[in-house]
């Protein structure tokens, strides 16, 4: 080959290539070099040392002017704090990372957000601020990380590929991305399996419509397995209510209350023709039994009738005209629905008519439920209901009553009406698909619908799904539920925290599984059945917590006198509270059995039973340590305080010594969610507050005061 | 001084060890030029002369040159990736992730793995059409034009089973639609013409090792791709060049 064939050209094409492949590697080893966490941690380092510095000199500057004694103090803390900055200069500049074996994550959120856990950075812009609020600090970062909670990609270092962007941005290609301000509530129920989660306001409400709204009665839906059925039993419906209600009822159970939101009545709206109304018409009120009813008697006085209402306080469930309770029923208007003689059968023989009910049967006399039905007859009259028209019209149809009783038993199968109320002869069966592990169902494979033109985000289909079922899919079995957009938000955001089931063991917190607590045998079993004490309390683990009070242990905390007489006649110890214990007529034999079994069964063998010996020395102690630290603000002690707690004035008559004293010791052991600070006390302190507290009686003689001990 | 080399390097070619690597003197004379290329396994692909128009890029644009430089280029990027990459389903992604953000010229390794592999399907495409349109497929070329038609499938089939590694969403369901196309074989495909085997024998489960994409699939794909594919094709480019020699040189009319 002669050198003529090379020309020029060829020369220059060398130099060319030759040269771009040079710079290609220069700029390849510059971008490979200049990360972007590296900008990050120099400007988080800055950042850390100028917050630093200022303490420095802040510290230098009163360091003369403070006094002789505190001088070693202030030396002290100049010396860490110069430490501190010494070791922020020194920190190296490198990907940190935290992995963590069991839930399969390595995050290296932390390369760029350094001053996570600095609790001084907290006013900085992302990423240099400090985390916000607490949940660091019960979260230890080097045990949870951080996708667990916020989702998006741990493993990155750059903005981008960590998926940042909250609400689903349309041109972002993520799957899990980064979870918004508001949706990462979800998270907390990764892990919290408590219906009522700490700092998760939106979640708990979601949770508690879920299990308000009866999901579980179609839906297999975590959590709520094995919740009981919302809705009451139909078993003696035909007895209950009027046809005219009942189809009223049927074809839109929202007229019957028009107001937005989950409160009763709960019923969800579901789409039926006139035809398929009539025939569950049919079948439900084929039930009717006119021989359970019994008459009341003649001559009710419809003014003891109020009396003994609000004696017993109703209002405490049950709505009067929305104002009230939420466990039950409206009652004004009740003459609409039911009948004068159902009315009194149902107060006399309550649990008859709905074995499951939360409501007491309450012991009342022959001559008091007589005059409560005068009264409710009086005070809560409705309108009389006719048979819409339309319904009229086409009643009869041609078929014979037989056919429309067994087309309306298909229909009360077909629509999961079982899901929710209960029927004899006819099983319980979820009818709708396993919502199980929802937040990590593929949004591919969802059917969409009508919504072809949302983001397809599972969050958007839940609630899509929530607010129109026939928006997704034709002629869709899910009734319409009566929720407002926030409630339907919040039960989508707490459908979306069961991911499926990849949590590991130790990072589950849950409630005490309510299973694990079967009925209560004997007597005293028989009793909190029969005023159903578990509507309300927390007995031996199960139970309700519309009482913030468990009866375990509940013979430590009072005294035996003073449960007897409130049992005889509750009175409202906190009267802002809108639950309060309903008065329920017990026999004088109940109570005795009750009290008996209270202080000798229900006890709690830390607290000492025993009354105690104090020293005047000491409840005069007692009395200064009470005012000194303010009590009254919050408690009523004779003729002033405050409303927050309970009254003391005659606390000595309510609350043993022994409960006193292990209260005032560490306030938050036996009842968590107590919100009395601990002022920690010390050992004398605490027994002279107990002296004192326990002297606060309207009968002294009970107290013993022994001299000089 | 110059003496001094001189002596030197009549001592060093008489050394047991070089003239064992060595087997001819200087290639300083003719027969010694042909010997060396003879001798020498690296040049024994090499013709003993090569043509002044070979030199020449319009005559062959350099298309299987350029081929067997991407594929050189694979090897040393994918025996590098292997350092750092697990084929299971826990750990795939993440090290791929791993390549990306914490490993150092990671994501540059991984990218030319990558484009190398996207300009071999092309050139070895390119180099194919060039070979049909210069009609250098006709006798007495046809046998290695079967072998490059081979080479040509093991390349399509590399970069099929090296796109399932990266374990990520377009990875899965590529190759669940690449897999599904072989239920449609006809006899061997369970949804093919003719079929007359089940879902759980016919050559989609043997490719994927299950009935669904999986931990099986990902570890054959893997090995294909690491060993079984490469080895094959390193064979058959043996024969290729070796033929491309006795067939008349790179260029050229016979």
């Amino acid at each position: 080959m002669d050198k003529a064939a090379l020309g020029p050209i060829h020369y220059i094409w060398f130099a060319v290539v030759g040269t771009a492949l040079a710079v290609a590697i220069v700029v390849l080893c510059i971008k490979e070099y200049a990360r972007e966490w590296k900008h990050h941690q120099a400007i988080a380092k800055r950042l850390q040392i100028k917050a630093v510095e200022e303490k420095i000199k802040t510290l230098e500057s009163e360091l003369p002017s403070v006094k002789e004694e505190m001088k070693a103090k202030y030396e002290e803390r100049l010396r860490m704090t110069r430490m501190i900055r010494a070791q922020v200069m020194a920190s190296p500049v490198k990907i940190q990372q935290i992995q963590i074996d069991s839930l399969k994550k390595v995050d290296r959120c932390t390369t760029c957000h350094t001053g996570i856990e600095d609790v001084d950075m907290k006013d900085q812009e992302n990423p240099y601020k400090g985390h916000p609020g607490k949940y660091l600090q019960w979260h230890d970062i080097e045990k949870f990380g951080c996708t667990i909670c916020h989702e998006g990609q741990g493993l990155s270092t750059d903005y981008m590929h960590a998926a940042h962007m909250p609400l689903r941005g349309l041109d972002r290609p993520w799957q899990k991305a980064v979870l918004s301000k508001y949706l990462i509530q979800s998270s907390c129920g990764k892990c919290h399996l408590d219906k009522e989660v700490p700092f998760a306001p939106l979640l708990s409400k979601g949770r508690d419509v879920i299990e308000k709204a009866g999901c579980s009665g179609c839906h297999k839906v975590r959590l709520y397995e094995n919740q009981e059925r919302v809705g009451p039993s139909l078993d003696l419906l035909g007895s209950k209510v009027n046809r005219a209600w009942l189809l009223r009822w049927l074809s839109n159970p929202r007229e019957y209350d028009p107001q937005e939101g989950l409160i009763r009545p709960r019923m969800p709206k579901f789409s039926l023709s006139k035809d398929q109304i009539l025939a569950l018409e049919a079948f439900l009120m084929a039930s009717g039994n006119e021989t359970v009813l019994k008459e009341p008697a003649e001559g009710g006085d419809p003014e003891a009738g109020a009396l003994l209402f609000r004696e017993t306080r109703c209002v405490t469930c049950h709505l009067v005209e929305g104002k009230g309770g939420y466990l039950a029923p409206e009652l004004s208007g009740i003459t609409s629905k039911v009948s004068k003689k159902w009315l009194y059968s149902w107060i006399k023989d309550t649990h008859y008519f709905q074995p499951r009910t939360k409501m007491p049967q309450f012991n009342f006399s022959e001559k008091q439920m007589s005059d409560l039905v005068e009264y409710m007859w009086e005070e809560f009259q409705g309108e009389e209901f006719e048979i819409p028209k339309e319904f009229e019209d086409i009643s009869g149809n041609g078929k014979d009553a037989g056919e429309m009783v067994n087309q309306g038993k298909k229909i009360f199968m077909e629509y999961g009406c079982t899901g929710c109320h209960a029927k004899t002869g006819i099983e319980q069966g979820r009818i709708a698909p396993d919502i199980i592990g929802l937040g990590s169902r593929d949004e591919e494979r969802l059917e969409w619908g009508k919504a072809q033109g949302v983001d397809k985000y599972i969050g958007n289909w839940v609630f899509a799904r929530l607010k129109d079922p026939d928006l997704l899919e034709k002629k869709a079995k899910m009734p319409h539920f009566p929720l407002t957009e926030e409630e339907m938000a919040a039960a989508t955001m707490a459908l979306l925290s069961d991911t499926g089931g990849d949590i590991p063991s130790q990072y589950v917190v849950s409630a005490p599984n309510q299973e694990n607590y079967p009925d209560l045998p004997g007597e005293f079993g028989k009793i909190v059945d029969k005023y159903r004490c578990r509507s309300c309390h927390v007995v031996y683990g199960k139970g309700s917590w519309v009482s913030m009070h468990p009866l375990d242990g509940e013979g430590s905390e009072v005294r035996k006198e003073w449960l007897r007489a409130y049992f005889s006649l509750p009175y409202s110890l906190r009267p802002i509270l809108k639950e309060r214990m309903v008065s329920l007529k017990m026999s004088d034999s109940e109570v005795d059995l009750l009290v008996n079994f209270f202080t000798s069964v229900m006890v709690n063998n830390s607290i000492p039973g025993d009354e105690g010996t104090f020293t005047e020395e000491e409840v005069a102690g007692g009395k200064i340590l009470f005012d000194k630290y303010g009590c009254i603000s919050c408690h009523i002690m004779g003729k002033g305080g405050g409303y927050v707690g309970p009254p003391l004035t005659t606390v000595g008559d309510r609350l043993t010594a022994g409960w006193i004293f292990a209260y005032m010791k560490n306030p938050r052991y036996y009842e968590p969610w107590s919100i009395q600070p601990d002022y920690g006390f010390s050992e004398e302190e605490t027994r002279a507050l107990t002296a004192y507290l326990a002297s606060c009686k309207e009968m002294k003689k009970n107290i013993r005061v022994s001299q000089g001990k | 001084m110059i003496k001094g080399l001189k002596r030197f390097t009549e001592w060093l070619v008489h050394t047991q060890i070089w003239s064992s690597i060595f087997r001819q003197g200087w290639p300083d004379t003719e027969r010694n030029r042909i010997l060396t290329i003879l001798n020498t396994c690296l040049f024994h692909l090499h013709p003993l002369k090569v043509r002044t128009h070979g030199l020449k890029v319009k005559y062959t644009f350099c298309l299987g040159g350029v081929s067997l430089f991407l594929f050189i280029v694979e090897t040393i990027t994918g025996v590098l990736l292997m350092f750092y990459y697990r084929p299971t389903v826990e750990y795939a992604y993440q090290d791929m992730k791993d390549l990306e953000f914490a490993v150092t010229f990671g994501l540059f390794l991984r990218n030319m793995h990558r484009w190398a592999a996207h300009g071999m399907v092309l050139t070895v495409i390119l180099h194919m059409c060039r070979v049909f349109y210069t009609g250098s497929y006709k006798p007495p070329r046809e046998y290695n034009w079967c072998i490059g038609v081979s080479l040509l499938v093991l390349t399509l089939l590399l970069s099929f089973t090296g796109y399932l590694l990266p374990w990520d969403q377009l990875a899965f369901w590529a190759v669940t639609v690449g897999t599904n196309m072989a239920k449609a074989t006809p006899l061997m495909g369970a949804e093919g013409p003719f079929h007359i085997l089940s879902e759980m024998s016919d050559m989609c489960f043997y490719l994927r090792g299950s009935v669904d994409i999986s931990e099986n699939t990902l570890l054959r794909f893997y090995v294909l791709h690491c060993i079984a594919l490469p080895l094959a094709a390193v064979g058959l480019m043996g024969i290729h060049f070796w033929r491309v020699r006795k067939d008349g040189g790179i260029s050229g009319p016979l």
